[in-house]
């Protein structure tokens, strides 16, 4: 069902009026043009505009090889020792489902303005970024071990310190790679996400720990946090768009 | 002797360092890009601005056109979604911005009734921004269902629903509109 014909005749006059009309002056379009020009052909890119310049492939390919060294090195010497035990094939399925989540998010925080991706895609991507690790945290993953103790807060909290420094670290490289310093809510939050996710992916190889409490707390919620902390600082900078 | 570059070629030309087709193919798309931009913010500083940070974005996204592609829905994606980012950080709604811009352009063409463009515009905002989109893109820049799928993010088929439901929504708006005009018409002849 369509407009009648005499409202289409109108649209067809209002929609060739639009297209001819709707030039620019020809030196407001210079004007444009030259700024246009100055900001970018003319202007030689600052070492982040080249990281910017990068097709996304590249990018994500980047960060992803940059989180892995991060995380090699954050975890150098602190390797857990139980890890050629039984719980190699859980601690290893465990960093593969993290790691390819990390991968999805890292995607969706360095996405560029040419991509349009469905809202309902964006929110479930960043949900399940968001959501596994807390999920994940929840769940008796190494029912074996037993590390409970007096030094129980203590090693939450340096543990935590830990993963929270590799994620600000793996969310500060993802951040240094997007197109632009402002973005929305999502994409910012995909940042810290996926950073949160590296430093989560991190802790998993060097943290045996084993129970609810210390994985929820120490592992589980470093993609909540960071994923907060980039929106937080963002905000304060005025780079946070909606 | 050729006619006219097509985008694409002028396209390939910009990505191999060639700064004339960048500049051929801002004045093919920056009227275009202005007038969209003006209709839904209803300002012109703001409209030029628009199609400035566009441009800036299309220079800066370059790496990621896939040769081969169409130029006109990857422009229009990015154009899109710089309008998105406008209004997301004035979190004002394009409707109202529509509305507005509605009522501060009387001006129409000679032959065009003024009453009837004006029931068209104003049956366009009533429509839901996703809805709208769809619609001015398909009729006022000329895109193809698949095309604009690409440029909001929604498959081919979600697309032409959406259309669909507009073009039904729009003859509700507009058939006030028509059987008044008929009823003048009539009474002239007569």
């Amino acid at each position: 069902m369509t407009p009648s014909d005499s409202d289409m005749t109108d649209l067809a006059e209002d929609v060739t009026r639009y297209r001819e009309g709707a030039g620019l002056p020809s030196d407001t379009l210079d004007e444009i043009l030259a700024s246009v020009h100055s900001q970018t052909i003319d202007e030689p890119p600052s070492a982040r505009g080249q990281l910017r310049e990068l097709s996304t492939a590249k990018r994500v390919l980047a960060v992803t090889g940059a989180l892995v060294v991060t995380g090699a090195v954050s975890t150098l010497g602190l390797v857990r020792g139980d890890l050629t035990a039984s719980e190699l094939g859980l601690v290893t399925l465990l960093c593969a489902g993290l790691g390819g989540l990390m991968l999805a998010v890292v995607q969706l925080a360095l996405q560029g303005l040419h991509q349009a991706t469905a809202q309902h895609a964006r929110h479930a991507v960043l949900g399940l970024g968001l959501g596994t690790p807390l999920l994940a945290s929840l769940l008796p993953v190494w029912p074996g071990a037993d590390t409970t103790g007096s030094g129980w807060l203590s090693h939450v909290a340096v543990c935590g310190a830990l993963g929270l420094i590799s994620s600000v670290l793996g969310a500060g490289i993802v951040v240094l790679f997007q197109r632009s310093d402002r973005g929305p809510l999502w994409r910012i939050a995909s940042a810290g996400a996926a950073g949160g996710l590296a430093g989560m992916v991190a802790r998993t190889i060097s943290c045996p720990a084993g129970d609810v409490a210390h994985v929820a707390l120490a592992h589980g919620q470093l993609a909540l946090l960071t994923a907060a902390l980039c929106v937080g600082v963002a905000s304060l900078r005025g780079r946070l768009v909606g | 002797m050729g006619g006219p570059l097509t985008d694409e070629a002028l396209m390939e030309r910009y990505l191999g360092g060639d700064r004339l087709a960048f500049d051929q193919l801002f004045h093919r798309y920056a009227p275009r890009l202005h007038g969209w931009f003006l209709r839904t913010t209803g300002s012109e500083a703001l409209a030029q601005d628009l199609v400035q940070q566009t441009f800036l974005h299309v220079h800066r996204a370059r790496a990621d056109f896939r040769q081969g592609a169409a130029v006109r829905p990857w422009v229009f994606a990015i154009a899109a979604n710089v309008r998105r980012q406008y209004f997301r950080t004035r979190r004002r709604k394009p409707e109202t911005l529509w509305d507005a811009e509605r009522h501060r352009e009387p001006e129409v063409a000679p032959r065009v009734s003024t009453a009837s463009v004006r029931a068209i515009r104003g049956a366009l905002g009533e429509l839901p921004e996703s809805a709208r989109e769809v619609i001015v893109l398909h009729w006022y820049e000329g895109l193809s269902f698949r095309e604009i799928a690409g440029v909001v993010g929604a498959s081919h088929s979600a697309v032409k629903v959406r259309a669909h439901r507009a073009y039904k929504r729009l003859r509700e708006l507009l058939e006030p509109t028509a059987r008044h005009e008929t009823g003048e018409r009539r009474t002239v002849e007569s």
